[in-house]
């Protein structure tokens, strides 16, 4: 296994991460209000790819960021601050997405929205190289919406792990310590989720 | 390299986790073989194109703000909040349904027995309760005087209710077979009896047919097991009977009274009474011991020189 500088310098995380992650810590919440500006794009992005959906991203990612206040004392820095934050968010998706269903929406109240003034956040294509020509952007949407679709109806233990190795380009390490499986695990899961979305691509 | 082998490298090479020796194999199949190119290109397109999913930029402030507005009001919990009233109304759905199965069960038990499922078949009148006189209960039983005896009182319980509901539990599994052969077989009390389906075409009914009275009192030898079984059923019998009115006007409980004339209390003997909260399983002794069940119209007598 690779060794980064960050870890033998004893931290996953830069110094002024691990900075602001202390005084946090400390119930700083300046220090919070800091934190939720530099890590809310990550969150928004990780809450997106994981549901599929931009409908509830604010309130999800609302409630991932009470999670992350509430209970950032835990997080001893035994892995990166982002690979943490992942997997708090993870655990929150899974949560919401199992109140919304029909069992779920049954016996809860849903929530309901006090500011409907519009999104808070922009979506954007991530244009690779070659799709760059407008002449093949609308066949480059067409496809990355196909792939999309075949992602979002792989059950949630092969779409998660997919998403963070091809989406989110995590390591295998990351994944594993995300997830709480083991590495082969990891692997085992990801051949099979590409096996399933390479069968189903139409390229 | 081959073609399969080849492409259970793609995704390898894709990593970026191939390299020297394997890497060159590689390479030279995928410039000799065209259909492996096509698959593997097929492969790097579609792993390109996910890292192109959308992603999301430009969060607003608004966000922030509204966050931070709640974590200075200390309002961290979860918007979500159970449904009392739907709570509520499905545990007491479900508990309307767990009530209907327990009912269900036991009207199903009372069918077997009170409501003709099983038919008895016995003779009527007067005839039909004999008179029982014991010569000498202690000599019959030969029990020793600090052995406890064992006794089951269904005063209101004909023998032929208690053999038919044996025989109906022993048919739904709830009886053991050992148990009908101590109660029923070796004290007589299926002695010329006999079953077969009701000959009315009625499905699943069962015709017994007793061929004379049974006796009123009968002495069974049981072991532990055997009285642990026994005391079970006897509350099953309470359960189907109990509240039922009988011919008679009164239900068929049981209860350990012999009366003053009972023969065997000199004194030394304890008896117990199997239905009731006198009967410990632990006290039981190991081994056979007496068991003398009595059922409607027993008529108990003195035994010479028993009694008090």
């Amino acid at each position: 296994m690779e060794v980064t500088a960050a870890q033998k310098a004893g931290s996953y995380n830069t110094p002024e991460v691990d900075e602001l992650i202390a005084r946090c810590q400390s119930g700083t919440l300046e220090a919070f209000d800091e934190l939720v500006a530099r890590y809310q794009r990550f969150v928004f992005t990780v809450v997106y790819q994981h549901l599929g959906s931009t409908d509830e991203i604010e309130d999800i990612a609302q409630e991932v960021f009470l999670r992350v206040f509430k209970f950032i004392g835990h997080y001893r820095g035994q892995a990166s601050f982002e690979t943490w934050l992942y997997k708090v968010a993870l655990n929150y998706i899974r949560t919401h997405q199992r109140r919304r269903s029909l069992l779920g929406r049954f016996f809860l109240e849903l929530p309901e929205r006090t500011d409907d003034s519009g999104r808070s956040f922009d979506l954007i294509a991530r244009l690779s190289d070659d799709a760059k020509d407008p002449a093949r952007s609308d066949e480059y949407r067409r496809v990355v919406e196909e792939i999309m679709n075949v992602v979002r109806q792989l059950p949630p233990m092969y779409r998660d792990v997919l998403i963070m190795r091809e989406v989110n380009e995590l390591s295998y390490d990351e994944i594993s310590a995300i997830l709480g499986v083991s590495m082969g695990t990891v692997k085992s899961r990801l051949n099979r989720a590409r096996e399933m979305v390479r069968r189903q691509v139409t390229l | 390299m081959d073609c399969k082998e080849f492409r259970r490298l793609i995704w390898e090479e894709l990593d970026g986790a191939l390299e020297g020796a394997r890497l060159a194999q590689f390479s030279e199949h995928r410039q000799k073989c065209a259909a492996c190119e096509r698959e593997y290109l097929k492969q790097r397109r579609i792993k390109l194109y996910m890292q192109c999913f959308p992603t999301i930029s430009g969060v607003s402030d608004r966000f922030r703000r509204e966050l931070m507005t709640r974590v200075r009001n200390g309002d961290l919990r979860s918007h979500y909040r159970l449904n009392y009233p739907r709570i509520t109304a499905t545990l007491a759905l479900f508990a309307v349904i767990f009530v209907g199965l327990l009912f269900a069960v036991n009207s199903y038990r009372e069918y077997m027995v009170t409501e003709k499922g099983f038919i008895a078949r016995y003779p009527e009148g007067p005839e039909a309760v004999q008179s029982v006189y014991l010569p000498g209960l202690g000599r019959e039983l030969g029990v020793s005087e600090d052995q406890p005896v064992y006794a089951l009182a269904l005063p209101n319980l004909r023998a032929e209710d208690f053999v038919v509901k044996l025989l109906a539990n022993y048919e739904n599994g709830e009886v053991a077979e050992r148990l009908v052969n101590r109660l029923a077989v070796e004290t007589g009390l299926l002695d010329g009896v006999s079953m077969h389906p009701s000959a009315q075409g009625s499905s699943g009914r069962t015709v017994v047919t007793f061929p004379r009275a049974l006796p009123p009192l009968v002495i069974a030898y049981v072991g532990r097991r055997d009285l642990i079984d026994l005391r079970r059923f006897t509350l099953d019998v309470i359960n189907t009977y109990g509240p039922r009115v009988t011919s008679s006007g009164s239900a068929p409980v049981a209860s350990l009274d012999f009366g003053p004339a009972l023969p065997i209390n000199d004194g030394e003997l304890e008896i117990v009474d199997v239905g009731g909260g006198t009967f410990n399983e632990n006290l039981v002794p190991d081994g056979v011991v007496p068991l003398i069940i009595t059922f409607k119209g027993a008529q108990l007598t003195s035994a010479p020189g028993g009694g008090n």
